[in-house]
Protein backbone atom coordinates (compact mmCIF):
# COMPACT_ATOMS: atom_id res chain seq x y z
CA UNK A 1 0.00 0.00 0.00
CA UNK A 2 2.34 2.78 -0.97
CA UNK A 3 -0.86 5.20 -2.88
CA UNK A 4 -0.13 8.67 -1.52
CA UNK A 5 -3.51 9.65 -1.57
CA UNK A 6 -4.47 7.19 0.65
CA UNK A 7 -1.64 7.39 2.88
CA UNK A 8 -2.31 11.24 3.31
CA UNK A 9 -6.40 10.12 3.65
CA UNK A 10 -5.22 8.10 6.61
CA UNK A 11 -2.80 9.77 8.39
CA UNK A 12 -5.76 12.49 8.16
CA UNK A 13 -8.59 10.30 9.09
CA UNK A 14 -6.52 10.69 12.95
CA UNK A 15 -7.26 14.53 12.60
CA UNK A 16 -6.16 17.37 11.02
CA UNK A 17 -2.43 17.92 10.21
CA UNK A 18 -0.24 20.46 8.56
CA UNK A 19 2.35 18.75 5.99
CA UNK A 20 5.54 17.91 8.26
CA UNK A 21 3.41 16.25 10.54
CA UNK A 22 1.53 13.95 7.88
CA UNK A 23 5.43 12.82 6.76
CA UNK A 24 6.01 12.07 10.55
CA UNK A 25 2.81 10.23 10.54
CA UNK A 26 2.98 8.28 7.63
CA UNK A 27 6.05 7.16 7.68
CA UNK A 28 5.57 6.19 11.49
CA UNK A 29 2.51 4.17 10.92
CA UNK A 30 3.19 3.08 7.11
CA UNK A 31 6.90 3.20 7.05
CA UNK A 32 7.36 5.16 3.78
CA UNK A 33 8.69 8.40 3.86
CA UNK A 34 6.63 10.63 1.16
CA UNK A 35 9.45 13.37 -0.85
CA UNK A 36 8.06 16.85 -0.85
CA UNK A 37 6.80 17.05 -4.44
CA UNK A 38 5.01 13.30 -4.19
CA UNK A 39 3.26 14.61 -0.43
CA UNK A 40 2.39 18.17 -1.95
CA UNK A 41 1.17 16.33 -5.22
CA UNK A 42 -1.33 13.92 -3.38
CA UNK A 43 -2.72 17.08 -1.40
CA UNK A 44 -3.18 19.04 -4.46
CA UNK A 45 -5.17 16.69 -6.22
CA UNK A 46 -7.23 15.27 -2.93
CA UNK A 47 -8.14 18.93 -2.36
CA UNK A 48 -9.35 19.00 -5.88
CA UNK A 49 -11.48 16.38 -5.44
CA UNK A 50 -13.09 17.35 -2.95
CA UNK A 51 -11.85 15.44 -0.15
CA UNK A 52 -9.76 17.38 2.17
CA UNK A 53 -9.82 21.14 2.89
CA UNK A 54 -6.93 23.24 4.04
CA UNK A 55 -7.94 25.20 7.39
CA UNK A 56 -7.31 29.22 7.93
CA UNK A 57 -4.16 29.39 9.30
CA UNK A 58 -1.68 32.22 9.61
CA UNK A 59 1.20 30.26 9.99
CA UNK A 60 2.95 28.77 6.62
CA UNK A 61 2.21 25.79 8.01
CA UNK A 62 -1.48 25.19 7.14
CA UNK A 63 -3.20 22.62 8.43
CA UNK A 64 -5.63 20.24 6.63
CA UNK A 65 -8.61 17.99 7.41
CA UNK A 66 -10.37 15.14 6.01
CA UNK A 67 -13.95 15.77 4.29
CA UNK A 68 -16.79 13.70 4.53
CA UNK A 69 -16.59 12.73 1.10
CA UNK A 70 -12.92 11.55 1.65
CA UNK A 71 -13.68 9.59 4.60
CA UNK A 72 -16.23 8.32 2.40
CA UNK A 73 -13.63 6.98 -0.08
CA UNK A 74 -10.76 6.05 2.54
CA UNK A 75 -13.70 3.32 3.98
CA UNK A 76 -14.96 2.39 0.70
CA UNK A 77 -11.17 2.02 -0.18
CA UNK A 78 -10.03 -0.02 3.19
CA UNK A 79 -13.21 -2.17 2.58
CA UNK A 80 -12.14 -3.22 -1.04
CA UNK A 81 -8.35 -3.69 0.87
CA UNK A 82 -9.88 -5.93 3.67
CA UNK A 83 -11.60 -7.89 1.28
CA UNK A 84 -8.20 -8.24 -0.58
CA UNK A 85 -6.08 -9.02 2.84
CA UNK A 86 -8.47 -11.94 4.22
CA UNK A 87 -8.81 -13.63 0.87
CA UNK A 88 -4.85 -13.65 0.39
CA UNK A 89 -4.62 -14.20 4.06
CA UNK A 90 -6.78 -17.69 4.20
CA UNK A 91 -5.55 -18.81 0.99
CA UNK A 92 -1.67 -17.98 2.57
CA UNK A 93 -3.12 -21.04 5.10
CA UNK A 94 -2.35 -24.28 5.48
CA UNK A 95 -5.13 -26.36 4.83
CA UNK B 1 21.48 20.82 -2.42
CA UNK B 2 19.35 24.10 -0.77
CA UNK B 3 19.86 25.64 -4.46
CA UNK B 4 18.78 22.92 -6.44
CA UNK B 5 15.33 22.14 -4.23
CA UNK B 6 14.87 26.55 -4.89
CA UNK B 7 15.39 25.65 -8.48
CA UNK B 8 13.46 22.67 -8.42
CA UNK B 9 10.58 24.28 -6.84
CA UNK B 10 10.47 27.06 -9.29
CA UNK B 11 9.44 24.39 -11.97
CA UNK B 12 6.26 24.20 -10.49
CA UNK B 13 3.35 26.57 -12.47
CA UNK B 14 3.07 29.71 -10.82
CA UNK B 15 -0.48 29.94 -9.31
CA UNK B 16 0.31 26.08 -7.61
CA UNK B 17 3.78 28.07 -6.33
CA UNK B 18 1.45 30.75 -4.84
CA UNK B 19 -1.35 28.32 -3.15
CA UNK B 20 1.53 25.60 -1.64
CA UNK B 21 5.11 27.18 -2.09
CA UNK B 22 5.01 28.83 1.03
CA UNK B 23 3.69 25.19 2.86
CA UNK B 24 6.50 23.22 0.71
CA UNK B 25 8.96 26.03 2.09
CA UNK B 26 7.61 25.46 5.72
CA UNK B 27 8.07 21.61 4.85
CA UNK B 28 11.49 21.16 3.60
CA UNK B 29 12.95 24.02 6.42
CA UNK B 30 11.12 21.16 9.15
CA UNK B 31 12.19 17.75 7.61
CA UNK B 32 15.12 18.64 6.24
CA UNK B 33 16.56 18.18 2.42
CA UNK B 34 17.64 15.21 1.65
CA UNK B 35 19.34 13.35 -1.44
CA UNK B 36 16.07 12.55 -3.50
CA UNK B 37 14.08 15.36 -2.70
CA UNK B 38 15.44 17.25 -5.40
CA UNK B 39 14.73 14.21 -7.88
CA UNK B 40 10.97 14.16 -6.25
CA UNK B 41 10.41 17.99 -6.82
CA UNK B 42 11.43 17.79 -10.04
CA UNK B 43 8.81 15.03 -11.22
CA UNK B 44 5.77 16.65 -9.43
CA UNK B 45 6.67 19.55 -10.81
CA UNK B 46 6.72 18.04 -14.47
CA UNK B 47 3.45 16.12 -13.33
CA UNK B 48 2.23 19.58 -12.11
CA UNK B 49 2.93 21.62 -15.16
CA UNK B 50 1.22 18.85 -17.51
CA UNK B 51 -1.86 18.44 -15.25
CA UNK B 52 -2.31 22.33 -15.46
CA UNK B 53 -1.22 23.11 -19.07
CA UNK B 54 -3.58 25.79 -20.99
CA UNK B 55 -3.46 26.52 -25.00
CA UNK B 56 -1.00 29.49 -24.71
CA UNK B 57 1.51 26.52 -22.74
CA UNK B 58 1.25 24.31 -25.46
CA UNK B 59 1.69 26.44 -28.12
CA UNK B 60 4.78 27.52 -26.52
CA UNK B 61 6.02 24.80 -25.17
CA UNK B 62 5.85 22.99 -29.02
CA UNK B 63 7.43 26.01 -30.13
CA UNK B 64 10.05 25.83 -28.27
CA UNK B 65 10.05 21.80 -28.82
CA UNK B 66 10.45 23.01 -32.28
CA UNK B 67 13.08 25.60 -32.24
CA UNK B 68 15.16 22.75 -30.50
CA UNK B 69 14.70 20.13 -32.73
CA UNK B 70 15.86 22.13 -35.76
CA UNK B 71 18.26 23.66 -33.94
CA UNK B 72 19.97 19.70 -33.02
CA UNK B 73 19.40 18.48 -36.50
CA UNK B 74 20.94 21.97 -38.11
CA UNK B 75 24.05 21.41 -35.70
CA UNK B 76 24.06 17.70 -36.71
CA UNK B 77 24.26 18.07 -40.37
CA UNK B 78 27.10 18.13 -41.96
CA UNK B 79 28.16 21.18 -43.60
CA UNK B 80 28.71 21.65 -47.42
CA UNK B 81 31.17 24.20 -48.92
CA UNK B 82 30.50 25.17 -52.63
CA UNK B 83 33.33 26.46 -54.78
CA UNK B 84 32.48 28.17 -58.51
CA UNK B 85 34.73 29.06 -61.22
CA UNK B 86 33.63 30.67 -63.67
CA UNK B 87 34.60 30.02 -67.55
CA UNK B 88 34.03 30.97 -70.92
CA UNK B 89 34.80 28.50 -74.26
CA UNK B 90 34.75 30.68 -77.70
CA UNK B 91 35.98 30.03 -81.13
CA UNK B 92 38.90 29.00 -81.72
CA UNK B 93 41.28 31.51 -83.22
CA UNK B 94 41.37 30.66 -86.49
CA UNK B 95 38.12 30.45 -87.20
CA UNK B 96 34.20 30.89 -86.66
CA UNK B 97 31.63 28.79 -85.24
CA UNK B 98 29.96 27.43 -87.96
CA UNK B 99 26.92 25.98 -86.08
CA UNK B 100 24.80 27.91 -83.80
CA UNK B 101 25.19 24.69 -81.61
CA UNK B 102 28.97 23.65 -81.50
CA UNK B 103 30.04 25.92 -78.66
CA UNK B 104 27.50 23.79 -76.56
CA UNK B 105 28.57 20.13 -78.33
CA UNK B 106 32.13 21.31 -77.74
CA UNK B 107 31.15 22.02 -74.02
CA UNK B 108 29.27 18.48 -73.54
CA UNK B 109 32.04 16.67 -74.87
CA UNK B 110 34.15 18.19 -72.78
CA UNK B 111 32.51 17.67 -69.98
CA UNK B 112 32.36 13.87 -71.19
CA UNK B 113 35.66 13.33 -71.36
CA UNK B 114 36.18 15.27 -67.65
CA UNK B 115 33.73 13.30 -65.97
CA UNK B 116 34.98 10.16 -67.04
CA UNK B 117 36.13 7.77 -64.73
CA UNK B 118 39.83 7.82 -65.81
CA UNK B 119 39.70 11.83 -65.75
CA UNK B 120 38.13 11.69 -61.74
CA UNK B 121 39.90 8.99 -60.55
CA UNK B 122 43.40 11.02 -61.96
CA UNK B 123 41.24 14.25 -59.37
CA UNK B 124 40.90 11.65 -56.35
CA UNK B 125 44.06 10.14 -56.08
CA UNK B 126 45.75 13.65 -56.94
CA UNK B 127 44.03 15.76 -54.68
CA UNK B 128 43.34 13.03 -51.93
CA UNK B 129 39.65 12.77 -51.90
CA UNK B 130 37.35 10.83 -50.81
CA UNK B 131 39.55 9.23 -48.22
CA UNK B 132 36.82 7.46 -45.55
CA UNK B 133 34.67 6.53 -48.48
CA UNK B 134 37.76 5.11 -50.61
CA UNK B 135 38.39 2.36 -47.80
CA UNK B 136 34.85 1.22 -47.29
CA UNK B 137 33.19 1.74 -50.97
CA UNK B 138 34.37 0.29 -54.44
CA UNK B 139 36.11 3.34 -56.52
CA UNK B 140 33.51 3.04 -59.28
CA UNK B 141 30.59 4.14 -56.66
CA UNK B 142 32.62 7.07 -55.28
CA UNK B 143 33.22 8.40 -59.14
CA UNK B 144 29.51 7.93 -59.24
CA UNK B 145 28.55 9.91 -56.08
CA UNK B 146 31.31 12.65 -57.31
CA UNK B 147 29.43 13.01 -60.71
CA UNK B 148 25.71 13.20 -59.15
CA UNK B 149 26.48 15.00 -55.51
CA UNK B 150 30.05 16.95 -55.71
CA UNK B 151 30.49 18.41 -59.48
CA UNK B 152 28.08 20.56 -61.34
CA UNK B 153 28.70 22.22 -64.67
CA UNK B 154 26.33 24.76 -65.60
CA UNK B 155 25.64 26.86 -68.25
CA UNK B 156 24.94 30.49 -68.05
CA UNK B 157 25.07 32.07 -71.24
CA UNK B 158 24.92 30.31 -74.30
CA UNK B 159 25.07 33.15 -77.15
CA UNK B 160 28.30 33.51 -79.30
CA UNK B 161 30.35 30.49 -77.30
CA UNK B 162 29.27 29.26 -73.79
CA UNK B 163 29.91 30.74 -70.74
CA UNK B 164 29.70 28.46 -67.60
CA UNK B 165 29.92 27.13 -63.95
CA UNK B 166 31.95 24.56 -62.67
CA UNK B 167 30.76 23.76 -58.61
CA UNK B 168 32.02 21.42 -56.52
CA UNK B 169 30.97 20.66 -53.17
CA UNK B 170 33.02 19.43 -50.30
CA UNK B 171 32.75 18.79 -46.47
CA UNK B 172 35.90 22.03 -46.22
CA UNK B 173 35.83 24.91 -48.16
CA UNK B 174 39.85 23.93 -49.33
CA UNK B 175 38.80 20.80 -50.50
CA UNK B 176 36.04 22.82 -52.44
CA UNK B 177 38.37 25.10 -54.41
CA UNK B 178 41.40 22.38 -55.00
CA UNK B 179 38.41 20.26 -56.51
CA UNK B 180 37.36 22.70 -58.90
CA UNK B 181 40.87 23.52 -59.62
CA UNK B 182 41.82 20.46 -60.49
CA UNK B 183 38.71 20.00 -63.21
CA UNK B 184 39.29 23.51 -64.18
CA UNK B 185 42.59 22.80 -65.32
CA UNK B 186 41.53 18.97 -66.77
CA UNK B 187 38.77 21.15 -68.82
CA UNK B 188 41.63 23.12 -70.27
CA UNK B 189 43.82 20.29 -70.45
CA UNK B 190 41.14 18.02 -72.44
CA UNK B 191 40.19 20.40 -74.65
CA UNK B 192 44.06 20.67 -76.25
CA UNK B 193 44.02 16.80 -76.27
CA UNK B 194 40.88 16.32 -77.70
CA UNK B 195 41.40 19.04 -80.37
CA UNK B 196 44.58 17.46 -81.52
CA UNK B 197 43.10 13.93 -81.55
CA UNK B 198 40.24 15.09 -84.04
CA UNK B 199 43.10 17.41 -85.83
CA UNK B 200 41.04 20.54 -85.00
CA UNK B 201 42.51 23.50 -83.32
CA UNK B 202 41.76 23.97 -79.80
CA UNK B 203 38.77 26.06 -78.81
CA UNK B 204 39.59 29.04 -76.60
CA UNK B 205 38.59 28.80 -72.85
CA UNK B 206 39.00 31.28 -70.48
CA UNK B 207 38.84 31.53 -66.89
CA UNK B 208 36.68 34.47 -66.05
CA UNK B 209 36.66 33.59 -62.07
CA UNK B 210 39.18 31.57 -60.69
CA UNK B 211 38.08 28.72 -57.75
CA UNK B 212 35.96 30.59 -54.91
CA UNK B 213 37.14 29.54 -51.26
CA UNK B 214 34.06 29.54 -50.30
CA UNK B 215 33.39 31.35 -46.61
CA UNK B 216 30.07 29.69 -45.71
CA UNK B 217 28.58 26.73 -45.98
CA UNK B 218 25.83 25.96 -49.03
CA UNK B 219 22.46 25.57 -48.21
CA UNK B 220 19.79 27.09 -46.16
CA UNK B 221 21.64 28.58 -42.85
CA UNK B 222 20.85 27.30 -39.13
CA UNK B 223 19.02 30.12 -38.58
CA UNK B 224 16.48 30.00 -41.39
CA UNK B 225 16.26 25.74 -40.38
CA UNK B 226 15.44 26.50 -36.66
CA UNK B 227 12.88 29.57 -37.72
CA UNK B 228 11.16 26.73 -39.74
CA UNK B 229 11.21 24.12 -36.49
CA UNK B 230 9.79 27.17 -34.87
CA UNK B 231 7.09 28.07 -37.27
CA UNK B 232 6.61 23.74 -37.53
CA UNK B 233 6.40 23.24 -33.41
CA UNK B 234 4.08 26.78 -33.26
CA UNK B 235 1.78 24.98 -35.80
CA UNK B 236 1.85 21.49 -34.36
CA UNK B 237 0.95 23.08 -31.15
CA UNK B 238 -2.11 25.41 -32.16
CA UNK B 239 -3.40 21.59 -33.63
CA UNK B 240 -2.88 19.67 -29.92
CA UNK B 241 -4.17 23.10 -28.13
CA UNK B 242 -6.86 23.11 -30.34
CA UNK B 243 -7.64 20.13 -28.98
CA UNK B 244 -7.10 20.48 -25.33
CA UNK B 245 -9.59 23.32 -25.85
CA UNK B 246 -12.18 21.15 -26.92
CA UNK B 247 -11.42 18.09 -24.37
CA UNK B 248 -11.89 21.10 -21.51
CA UNK B 249 -14.81 22.46 -22.80
CA UNK B 250 -16.29 19.21 -23.54
CA UNK B 251 -16.12 16.72 -20.84
CA UNK B 252 -17.43 13.46 -22.78
CA UNK B 253 -14.27 13.04 -23.77
CA UNK B 254 -11.54 11.84 -21.73
CA UNK B 255 -7.73 14.02 -22.46
CA UNK B 256 -6.15 10.07 -22.14
CA UNK B 257 -8.44 8.51 -24.54
CA UNK B 258 -8.09 11.49 -26.96
CA UNK B 259 -4.20 11.02 -26.72
CA UNK B 260 -4.53 7.12 -26.80
CA UNK B 261 -6.30 7.81 -30.09
CA UNK B 262 -3.91 10.50 -31.28
CA UNK B 263 -0.66 8.48 -30.55
CA UNK B 264 -2.42 5.13 -32.83
CA UNK B 265 -3.09 7.49 -35.67
CA UNK B 266 0.58 9.17 -35.40
CA UNK B 267 2.03 5.49 -35.10
CA UNK B 268 0.07 4.65 -38.03
CA UNK B 269 1.07 7.40 -39.90
CA UNK B 270 4.70 6.86 -38.99
CA UNK B 271 4.46 3.52 -40.30
CA UNK B 272 2.33 4.54 -43.49
CA UNK B 273 5.35 7.08 -44.01
CA UNK B 274 8.06 5.00 -43.94
CA UNK B 275 6.55 1.92 -46.26
CA UNK B 276 6.30 4.55 -49.42
CA UNK B 277 9.19 4.70 -51.09
CA UNK B 278 10.35 8.15 -51.69
CA UNK B 279 9.70 9.48 -54.95
CA UNK B 280 12.65 12.14 -56.37
CA UNK B 281 11.58 14.47 -59.55
CA UNK B 282 14.76 15.89 -61.51
CA UNK B 283 13.75 18.86 -63.44
CA UNK B 284 15.83 20.53 -66.32
CA UNK B 285 14.61 23.53 -68.54
CA UNK B 286 15.51 23.72 -72.62
CA UNK B 287 14.51 26.60 -75.03
CA UNK B 288 14.15 27.04 -78.29
CA UNK B 289 13.70 28.73 -80.85
CA UNK B 290 11.60 25.99 -83.45
CA UNK B 291 8.78 24.87 -81.47
CA UNK B 292 7.77 22.54 -84.36
CA UNK B 293 10.91 21.17 -85.00
CA UNK B 294 11.08 20.74 -80.83
CA UNK B 295 7.49 18.76 -80.84
CA UNK B 296 8.71 16.48 -83.70
CA UNK B 297 11.50 15.65 -80.97
CA UNK B 298 9.56 15.24 -78.29
CA UNK B 299 7.51 12.25 -80.66
CA UNK B 300 10.86 10.68 -80.99
CA UNK B 301 12.22 11.28 -77.72
CA UNK B 302 8.97 9.97 -76.10
CA UNK B 303 8.62 7.05 -78.87
CA UNK B 304 7.79 3.29 -77.41
CA UNK B 305 11.75 2.18 -79.20
CA UNK B 306 13.01 5.58 -77.68
CA UNK B 307 11.97 5.23 -73.97
CA UNK B 308 12.59 1.43 -73.93
CA UNK B 309 15.88 2.04 -75.11
CA UNK B 310 16.68 4.41 -72.21
CA UNK B 311 15.10 2.05 -69.37
CA UNK B 312 17.46 -0.88 -70.88
CA UNK B 313 20.32 1.74 -70.86
CA UNK B 314 19.59 3.46 -67.41
CA UNK B 315 18.54 0.28 -66.33
CA UNK B 316 15.11 1.91 -64.60
CA UNK B 317 12.94 -0.56 -63.02
CA UNK B 318 14.49 -3.58 -63.87
CA UNK B 319 12.53 -5.72 -61.76
CA UNK B 320 8.82 -4.81 -63.54
CA UNK B 321 10.92 -5.21 -66.86
CA UNK B 322 11.67 -9.07 -65.76
CA UNK B 323 8.16 -9.57 -64.12
CA UNK B 324 5.75 -7.51 -66.42
CA UNK B 325 7.80 -6.84 -69.62
CA UNK B 326 9.52 -4.05 -71.42
CA UNK B 327 6.00 -2.88 -72.83
CA UNK B 328 4.35 -2.35 -69.87
CA UNK B 329 7.03 -0.63 -68.37
CA UNK B 330 7.72 1.92 -71.42
CA UNK B 331 4.03 3.02 -70.84
CA UNK B 332 4.23 3.33 -67.39
CA UNK B 333 7.51 5.12 -67.32
CA UNK B 334 6.21 7.29 -70.26
CA UNK B 335 2.86 7.99 -69.04
CA UNK B 336 3.56 8.39 -65.57
CA UNK B 337 7.21 9.77 -64.98
CA UNK B 338 8.48 11.74 -67.72
CA UNK B 339 7.29 14.97 -68.32
CA UNK B 340 7.73 17.35 -71.15
CA UNK B 341 6.03 21.00 -70.54
CA UNK B 342 5.59 24.06 -72.24
CA UNK B 343 6.58 26.43 -69.62
CA UNK B 344 6.74 29.88 -72.06
CA UNK B 345 6.57 31.08 -74.96
CA UNK B 346 8.60 34.75 -75.30
CA UNK B 347 9.90 36.53 -78.29
CA UNK B 348 9.84 33.59 -80.58
CA UNK B 349 11.33 31.30 -78.11
CA UNK B 350 9.65 28.63 -76.28
CA UNK B 351 10.77 27.09 -72.74
CA UNK B 352 9.96 23.55 -72.22
CA UNK B 353 10.47 22.07 -68.81
CA UNK B 354 11.39 17.84 -69.03
CA UNK B 355 11.31 16.59 -65.72
CA UNK B 356 11.72 12.55 -64.41
CA UNK B 357 10.25 10.91 -61.44
CA UNK B 358 12.10 7.90 -59.69
CA UNK B 359 12.81 6.21 -56.39
CA UNK B 360 16.31 7.41 -56.53
CA UNK B 361 17.04 10.70 -56.91
CA UNK B 362 20.34 10.32 -58.76
CA UNK B 363 19.13 7.60 -61.19
CA UNK B 364 15.95 10.56 -61.93
CA UNK B 365 19.02 13.21 -62.66
CA UNK B 366 20.85 11.14 -64.54
CA UNK B 367 17.86 9.95 -66.62
CA UNK B 368 16.91 13.71 -66.94
CA UNK B 369 20.18 14.73 -68.30
CA UNK B 370 19.87 11.64 -70.81
CA UNK B 371 16.22 13.23 -71.62
CA UNK B 372 17.72 16.65 -72.08
CA UNK B 373 20.53 15.52 -74.17
CA UNK B 374 18.59 13.39 -76.44
CA UNK B 375 16.21 16.47 -76.84
CA UNK B 376 19.70 18.42 -77.56
CA UNK B 377 21.06 16.04 -80.15
CA UNK B 378 17.61 16.04 -81.97
CA UNK B 379 16.59 20.20 -82.09
CA UNK B 380 18.45 23.27 -81.94
CA UNK B 381 17.50 23.81 -78.43
CA UNK B 382 19.10 25.81 -75.66
CA UNK B 383 19.45 24.29 -71.85
CA UNK B 384 18.20 27.52 -69.62
CA UNK B 385 18.71 24.93 -66.59
CA UNK B 386 20.58 21.68 -66.33
CA UNK B 387 19.10 18.38 -64.90
CA UNK B 388 18.68 19.52 -60.82
CA UNK B 389 19.83 17.07 -58.36
CA UNK B 390 16.49 16.38 -56.50
CA UNK B 391 17.44 17.56 -52.23
CA UNK B 392 14.25 16.49 -50.81
CA UNK B 393 11.73 13.41 -52.10
CA UNK B 394 8.31 14.61 -53.50
CA UNK B 395 6.36 12.47 -52.08
CA UNK B 396 5.93 11.46 -49.54
CA UNK B 397 5.97 14.06 -47.05
CA UNK B 398 7.14 11.76 -43.91
CA UNK B 399 5.84 14.87 -41.81
CA UNK B 400 2.93 15.50 -42.88
CA UNK B 401 1.61 12.12 -42.96
CA UNK B 402 1.88 11.45 -39.25
CA UNK B 403 0.59 14.98 -38.86
CA UNK B 404 -2.34 13.99 -40.50
CA UNK B 405 -2.72 10.59 -38.51
CA UNK B 406 -2.49 12.15 -35.12
CA UNK B 407 -5.22 15.04 -36.65
CA UNK B 408 -7.09 11.80 -37.49
CA UNK B 409 -6.85 9.68 -34.56
CA UNK B 410 -7.66 12.84 -32.48
CA UNK B 411 -10.96 13.26 -34.70
CA UNK B 412 -11.53 9.66 -34.11
CA UNK B 413 -11.35 9.88 -30.30
CA UNK B 414 -13.70 12.63 -29.94
CA UNK B 415 -16.18 10.82 -32.08
CA UNK B 416 -15.36 7.62 -30.21
CA UNK B 417 -16.05 9.92 -26.70
CA UNK B 418 -19.39 11.47 -28.55
CA UNK B 419 -20.94 8.00 -29.83
CA UNK B 420 -20.31 6.16 -26.38
CA UNK B 421 -22.05 9.42 -24.35
CA UNK B 422 -24.95 9.15 -26.95
CA UNK B 423 -25.18 5.18 -26.04
CA UNK B 424 -25.14 5.89 -22.41
CA UNK B 425 -27.85 8.63 -22.80
CA UNK B 426 -29.79 6.62 -24.46
CA UNK B 427 -29.23 3.42 -22.94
Amino acid sequence: MSDPTILVLASLAEGEKHGYAMMEDIQRFAGVRLGPGTLYGAITRLEERGWIRALESDDRRRPYAITGAGKHYLEEQMVSLDSIVRTAMRRLKPA
Amino acid sequence: MRTLVRWAVMLYPAAWRARYGGELEALMEDAGVRGGDVWDLARGAVFMQITTMNFGKIVAGSTVAGVLAAGIWAVAQPRQYVSTAVMRMSSPAAGVWTDKMAPMQRLQRLQQDVLSRGSLTKIIQAQNLFQKERQQLPLEDIIQQMRDRNIQIRVMDGRGGATFTVNYSAGNPAEAQAATRAIVTAMIERNVAQASAAGDGPANIEVIDGASLPSEAAGQGRAWVVGRGGLAGMALGLVFGALWWVTRRQRWVSLWQLAGFAAAGMALGVGVAFLIPNEFISTAVLRTADAREMQSAVTRVLSDDSVAAMIHRQRLFTKEVSSDGIEAVTRKVRNQRIRVQVAAVNGGMTAYVVSFQYPDRFTAQRVTKDLVGQFVGQAKTEVLDPASEPQTPSWPNRLTIPLMGVIAGALLGLAAGYLRREKLVTA
